[in-house]
């Protein structure tokens, strides 16, 4: 019997281990993936490890420095993350792959040189004007490679020469300025040859910021691509219309073939590069990426070859920046270095390993750095209240509080009526009571917005716009509006009325417009509570405070996305709440996108929703775009700001601010900027995180 | 039988083609496509929106467009995504569909053995105090609001008792270092898994075969070797650290699911038992004098199984779309999670790949079920 | 109505009229139904819980009325000023806090109950409507007509409901009047059709239906008189179990902001979610009510459609 038993158990083992082994060969070709991955990782060890053992010797610092995102990197391919690929998160897993000529400097955003030497100005010659402009010697990629004019020259006309998509426009024809050449002048030596005279729009904010790709890496890639639109020239017939339309002639047909062979062979092109594999791609800046395992983490590796590695940058409070290299060359702009340093760090990178840990959102994010497994959340959609109070309460977590560079507003539809009549506009402006809600209702969590600049962008706000209403009571608002509304004409049969009694407005009825016609009824979209309560806190009140005017508004809470297509493809809406970003902080370009007439929403599907059409103010953005003056640049966008606050296409509602929470030992080179440390550059590469 | 099975092919991929069809509308009938999402920012230029579009074809009509996806899905080309553009769907998909996999049939099979072992004991102890208080249990566990009662079970496991990580399915900082990717340790782990049960399951089937004496030597032997075997491969692959790494990720959640599932799995068995115990020959079986036992496990729950076969099929399908809450809350990064995120930005290919895996899927299982109930119920033919 | 099921006939010669007889034979069944609902604590645990929130949805309006002044305590708009900080803990003003935008969290709550009732009554008739018409019209016709309606049956209860909800929701205004039609149309033409299609399929053999035929009545009428009074019994029973799926998947949705509703206890748990009190439980009052109010009124509907289940379905019952 026992005999049988155990035949029984030993067949049982065989059979076991019979099917662990059939199922070895479909595992084997892992294994020789694991066994060259091994190798590869065994070489990064040792470069790292060294490293490591000496700097926890000496400053205590920590090995790895560990920051926790919400979602994936879209891509890790520079050309397809400023194409299609581009994302918030993408950027903090990219950032440093691309090198530039120039850069914004830490905390006060000015125009300073990164590779290029110096700052130049253009010479004009003929009918172009020339930037000559002179590049350091000494600048490697991660792997050793020089970084020169080539390297410059290939990115541009990659650029323009595929079309790239997306941000590509901007890094090689800035602001729609087309036929922008770049040469090389030497090997460190580029040139950038302009049709036009190039305005800070162009260059400042443009082509010198452009991002600058290691030919050496890419040229093949970058040659298939072009093998697609090789021999493919632009159809001389102009582009159809219509290519569906069913009346069309033989001309409009063979016309259509081109164009449609045409797009193709770039969108071939374009594809290519996108999906073109980035492994083992050089790096300039602090770190290189080396590991993405999807859905858990991204892992990034110091880059000693960094250009600006070990060099001190300090700033003055009369302006001046300066850079100290370890070799002792220094570099020194604005000033002549007297009165206080405001800024003084080391530049990096410090970590030799950057951990990118991905978190399926904010609450799972803020546990995990609580329990010490993150040293820094990122959070740009805001940290909410909840997880901040909390954070307060415990010891480890540091908490930095900046100015966001951002505006919530709500925008009045002024191709219909009322909301193109000057009165309602101003009236509305009058019954809302921004400071009960900021400071009420939500607590104080964001701040009262009354310029369309906010005011942590010191440089551009404008202090002097009036803002004649902002300290009004409820009684004196109901009067005010009254007042201004019938002096434009609106009459009511019963008109509103503030009772001392009840505290409260008697609500007005029968509203008449200026034409003798009832008011309408019109709608504020917005969106709901569940996507964002700040905004449906501030629609509810808006509408509720013009039901007691007697105007028939009603707010209309909905998705994000059921409200692109009124407002940002056919413009059909009344008025609007909604939030922007406000990009960048050196050249406030986006009084252009919002509100020059030729970007109107409804005729060019571009960004002036409201329809706001003021030829003064045209003239003035024209001027601010074409000037390569910063100081004329300056006043026109304060004449801007005081024109939109009288005018009311939009009126500001809140802005807010931005906070980073982060445990104690991490070391940020400097905590106080616009937009907050996750917007610095600065962030990775010179952050120190110190062993806890 | 083969008549049968064929004619269910040929049926499963007209309705599947019938479900891809108004899916496909359904999404494309979203306002404000992927166009507008991605270039929502004034600093891109004008144009770039349309451009961008035809790209993705977007610019053609939605029934050309259709016509042309349906094409490329049966020659097993799932398209490009919008929004990680231009990766492949297909390899989206083969990358979260197998944690979600592990997630639920883990979760499955347990809950569903679970509760039908104490399901079938409910309803033969109707009326006791511990019915009661068990069905309280059981219909909580059956309403409870989701995504409360995951944070509770992480408030409790990871924040007070510190046994558990919270969320993710691995430990960035153990596998840094690891020397293969994620997956590929992954489907070992689900190859070790398949391997021990199916070992497991045969032990057990060859045991009901062979005399009494050997049977419980046999069945210790068989739940012994194949858990010593993977845990002596595990050893010795050299990958251990990072296989016990998920096994540890993979604990809370699947106890959430299968606590979830196991509620209405032990409802539906008593109600069925309930219904069984009714029948004559349970009666008979009764008079003739059987133990309680025997009546219960071998007469009444065996007929009883049938409709809870039915409820473990239909769950399958309705699990991975609960998966949305479990896979959000412990940042598990499934086929569920993947859904929701390609929904909100009108991430036509890749909601419309997941959905349709989400339904071939449901469609196997129904098939299996209705294969299933051949053996479960001899009255059965095809 | 209850004439055929419980197979009493009845002599036209009586001298009440009809309307009384079946009053009082409905009286009659009502109370024998009871009674065998009665049997079943968990059947009266749930029904008492339904009541308890009945009343407190009811209570609400009048609480408005009289004590409650509106500036404070409004579900949506209201603020409580004399307190400096919000969220504040229970106290005696707010019985159980207030939330972080300083509204009152009993009167939200008290206030939603309202509108889950809605949402699942209304998802709930939806269905059963759908459901029993469907099932009367495929068992009575068969045929061509019941293989359609069948497939498309499959085809629905294969659609998985949560995903498709997202989807519908992020592509049209979903508020609670669209999200219950939306939930009664899914559960209307799934699985609930089939059950009811093949209950229909055993009245229809019943000799009463052939009589009517006989006797010259329309299909129409057959289906409408005869077969689907019949099925409304089980039609009940599913309602149940769908206003517990409908106030679930509400929950959810809002949960994910996927809503538009402006008040609901999904909505209440989103707040705490979006604003970070989700993790938090010093701040237990705004996660725990209205997460113990969606599971308690779910689970109550569940079981008395568990006990239901007993008086329409005879085989279950104990005895």
């Amino acid at each position: 019997m026992w005999n049988k038993k155990w035949l029984a158990l030993a067949a049982l083992i065989v059979v076991a281990s019979m099917l662990i082994s059939a199922c070895e060969p479909e595992v084997v070709t892992v294994e020789t993936i694991v066994e060259k991955e091994v190798e590869v990782e065994v070489e990064k060890v040792v470069t790292a490890t060294p490293e490591a053992a000496a700097e926890a010797a000496t400053g205590g610092e920590a090995d790895v420095y560990r920051i926790g995102i919400y979602e994936d990197p879209k891509t890790l391919n520079y050309w397809n993350y400023l194409g299609p690929g581009s994302s918030v998160w993408t950027a903090y897993v990219v950032n440093g792959y691309a090198a530039n000529l120039y850069s914004l400097s830490d905390q006060r955003f000015d125009f300073v040189p990164s590779l290029a030497k110096e700052l130049v100005q253009p010479v004009k010659e003929g009918d172009t004007w020339v930037y000559t402009v002179p590049m350091v010697e000494t600048a490697t990629w991660s792997d050793g490679e020089a970084i020169d004019a080539y390297d410059v020259v290939f990115t541009h006309n990659a650029c323009k020469d595929l079309k790239l998509t997306q941000n590509w426009p901007s890094n090689c024809r800035p602001n729609g300025v087309e036929g922008i050449e770049a040469a090389v002048i030497d090997d460190y030596t580029v040139q950038y040859i302009f049709p036009v005279e190039p305005s800070l729009a162009t260059w400042n904010a443009g082509i010198a910021l452009a991002a600058i790709l290691p030919e050496h890496f890419w040229k093949g890639q970058v040659e298939e691509a072009y093998g697609f639109i090789e021999g493919v020239e632009m159809p001389e017939a102009e582009r159809p219309e219509d290519c569906d339309a069913e009346d069309l002639d033989d001309a409009g047909k063979a016309a259509c073939e081109a164009w449609t062979v045409y797009d193709e062979a770039f969108e071939n092109a374009r594809k290519t590069l996108y999906e073109a594999d980035p492994t083992g791609s050089p790096a300039y800046g602090g770190f290189t990426t080396d590991k993405f395992e999807p859905g858990a983490f991204v892992q990034r590796t110091k880059n000693d070859n960094y250009f600006f590695k070990g060099a001190t940058i300090s700033e003055y409070d009369d302006g001046t920046w300066m850079v100290e290299f370890p070799t002792g060359e220094t570099r020194q702009l604005f000033g002549d270095a007297s009165g206080e340093k405001t800024l003084e760090y080391v530049s990096g990178p410090h970590a030799p390993n950057v951990l990118l840990s991905i978190y399926g959102s904010q609450d799972a994010a803020f546990l995990a750095m609580q329990n010490g497994e993150v040293d820094y959340v990122i959070a740009p959609t805001g940290v909410s209240r909840g997880l901040r109070e909390k954070a307060q309460t415990s010891g480890d977590i540091k908490t930095y509080v900046n100015a966001d560079y951002g505006m919530y507003y709500v925008a009045f539809n002024m191709r219909k009526s009322p909301m193109d009549d000057f009165a309602f506009r101003q009236a509305i402006d009058i019954i809302v009571d921004k400071e009960f809600v900021v400071n009420k209702v939500l607590q104080g969590t964001v701040f009262p917005m009354y310029s369309t600049m906010p005011p942590g962008n010191g440089y551009w706000h404008n202090p002097d716009v009036p803002t004649p209403y902002k300290d009004f009571t409820r009684a004196e608002r109901v009067a005010e509006a009254i007042k201004v509304l019938k002096e434009a004409g609106w009459n009511w049969t019963q008109e509103p009325e503030w009772s001392d009694d009840q505290q409260d407005v008697i609500p007005g009825e029968g509203l008449t417009m200026p034409n003798g016609e009832a008011m309408p009824e019109i709608t504020i979209l917005g969106p709901g509570p569940a996507y964002d309560p700040l905004r449906a806190t501030f629609n509810q009140w808006i509408s509720e405070w013009a039901r007691e005017m007697g105007m028939p508004i009603k707010s209309e809470l909905t998705g994000f996305n059921n409200m692109l297509d009124p407002v940002f493809v056919s413009a059909d809406f009344d008025m609007y709440i909604l939030g922007w970003s406000l990009g960048n902080v050196a050249f406030p370009d986006y009084y252009e996108s919002f509100w020059h007439s030729r970007n109107d929403t409804a005729t060019t599907g571009n960004f002036n929703t409201p329809g706001f059409k003021n030829d003064e103010y045209d003239a003035m953005i024209d001027e601010f775009m074409s000037t390569t003056d910063l100081d004329v640049a300056r006043e026109k966008i304060f004449a801007a700001q005081v024109m939109l606050a009288e005018q009311r296409p939009y009126i500001p509602l809140f802005y807010k601010q931005v906070y980073d929470l982060a445990r104690s030992n991490v070391q940020f080179p400097y905590t106080e900027v616009l937009g907050g440390i996750q917007n610095e550059n600065a962030m990775q590469t010179d952050t120190i995180p110190l062993a806890q | 039988m083969w008549k049968f099975l064929g004619k269910r092919l040929i049926q499963m991929l007209f309705t599947l083609l019938l479900f891809q069809a108004v899916t496909y509308f359904l999404i494309d009938a979203q306002p404000g496509d992927i166009a507008d999402l991605l270039a929502h920012d004034p600093s891109i230029p004008p144009g770039e929106r349309d451009r961008l579009r035809a790209e993705l074809g977007l610019d053609r009509p939605p029934v050309e467009r259709f016509v042309k996806y349906i094409g490329n899905f049966y020659t097993g080309n799932l398209g490009v995504s919008f929004n990680e553009y231009p990766r492949q769907v297909t390899d989206i998909i083969k990358e979260r569909l197998p944690r979600t996999l592990v997630l639920f049939f883990t979760a499955s099979i347990v809950s569903f053995w679970a509760g039908f072992m104490s399901g079938k004991i409910l309803a033969w102890r109707r009326g006791s105090f511990v019915e009661y208080a068990s069905t309280i249990v059981g219909v909580t566990l059956y309403t409870v609001f989701t995504p409360w009662f995951a944070l509770m079970m992480i408030w409790l496991f990871s924040v007070q008792l510190g046994w558990l990580p919270a969320g993710k399915f691995l430990s960035p900082e153990v596998w840094i270092t690891a020397p293969a990717s994620a997956n590929a340790i992954f489907s070992r782990l689900i190859g070790t898994g398949f391997v021990g049960l199916t070992v497991m399951l045969a032990g057990f089937i060859i045991s009901n075969k062979v005399t009494r004496k050997i049977r419980v030597p046999l069945r210790v032997a068989s739940i012994i070797v194949p858990l010593s075997g993977a845990l002596l491969y595990w050893t010795l692959n050299g990958l251990g650290v990072w296989g016990g790494d998920m096994l540890q990720h993979l604990v809370l959640p699947v106890l959430t699911v299968t606590l979830i599932a196991y509620g209405g799995n032990m409802l539906l068995t008593r109600t069925s038992m309930l219904e069984t115990l009714r029948e004559d020959y349970i009666l008979t079986a009764r008079a003739k004098g059987l133990p309680d036992k025997v009546v219960r496990d071998r007469h009444a729950a065996r007929n009883a199984l049938l409709p809870v076969w039915t409820g473990l099929v239909f769950s399958i399908g309705r699990s991975i779309s609960g998966g949305i809450i479990t896979e959000t809350i412990f940042s598990w990064p499934g086929l569920g999670l993947t859904l929701l995120n390609a929904s909100l930005v009108a991430d036509i290919p890749v909601a419309m790949g997941t959905l349709t895996v989400i339904a071939i899927l449901t469609l196997v299982s129904h098939l299996v079920a209705d294969i299933g109930y051949a053996f479960l119920d001899p009255r059965i033919r095809y | 109505m209850t004439m055929q099921t419980n197979g009493i006939t009845v002599s036209t010669a009586t001298h009440a009229p009809l309307w009384r007889i079946r009053l009082r034979l409905a009286w009659r069944s009502f109370k024998s139904s009871w009674a065998t609902f009665a049997e079943s604590p968990v059947g009266l645990i749930g029904l008492g819980v339904i009541i308890f929130f009945g009343l407190f949805a009811l209570a609400h309006p009048i609480l408005m009325h009289t004590v409650w002044d509106s500036a404070t305590y409004d579900p949506q708009m209201g603020y409580d000023m004399e307190i400096a900080f919000h969220p504040a803990a229970p106290s005696v003003r707010h019985l159980l806090g207030t939330d972080p935008l300083g509204r009152d969290v009993l009167s939200q709550l008290m206030y939603s109950t309202r509108y889950e009732f809605v949402l699942g009554i209304l998802s709930a008739v939806v269905t059963v409507v759908i459901a029993t018409t469907i099932g009367a019209v495929a068992a009575y016709y068969g045929g061509l007509i019941d293989a359609f309606l069948m497939r498309l049956a499959d085809l629905v209860i294969m659609v998985p409901f949560l995903p498709i909800l997202i989807v519908l929701s992020s592509f049209t205004e979903v508020g609670m009047f669209e999200l219950a039609l939306l939930i009664g149309l899914l559960s209307g033409f799934g699985g609930n059709t089939i059950v009811i299609k093949s209950q229909a399929l055993s009245v229809k053999v019943k000799p009463f239906i052939e009589a009517a035929r006989i006797a010259g009545g329309s299909d129409f009428h057959i289906i409408f008189t005869h077969l689907i009074p019949n099925l409304l019994p089980i039609a009940l029973l599913y309602m149940m179990f769908v206003v517990t799926s409908a106030i679930f998947s509400e929950a959810v949705l809002s949960y994910f902001g996927l809503t538009t509703i402006k008040m609901s206890w999904g909505i209440m748990i989103n707040t705490a979610q979006t604003q970070g009190y989700l993790l938090r439980f010093d701040t237990w009052y705004l996660l725990i009510p209205a997460s113990l109010a969606i599971t308690l009124l779910c689970a109550a509907f569940y079981l008395v459609g568990r006990a239901l289940d007993e008086v329409v379905n005879p085989r279950l019952r104990s005895r």
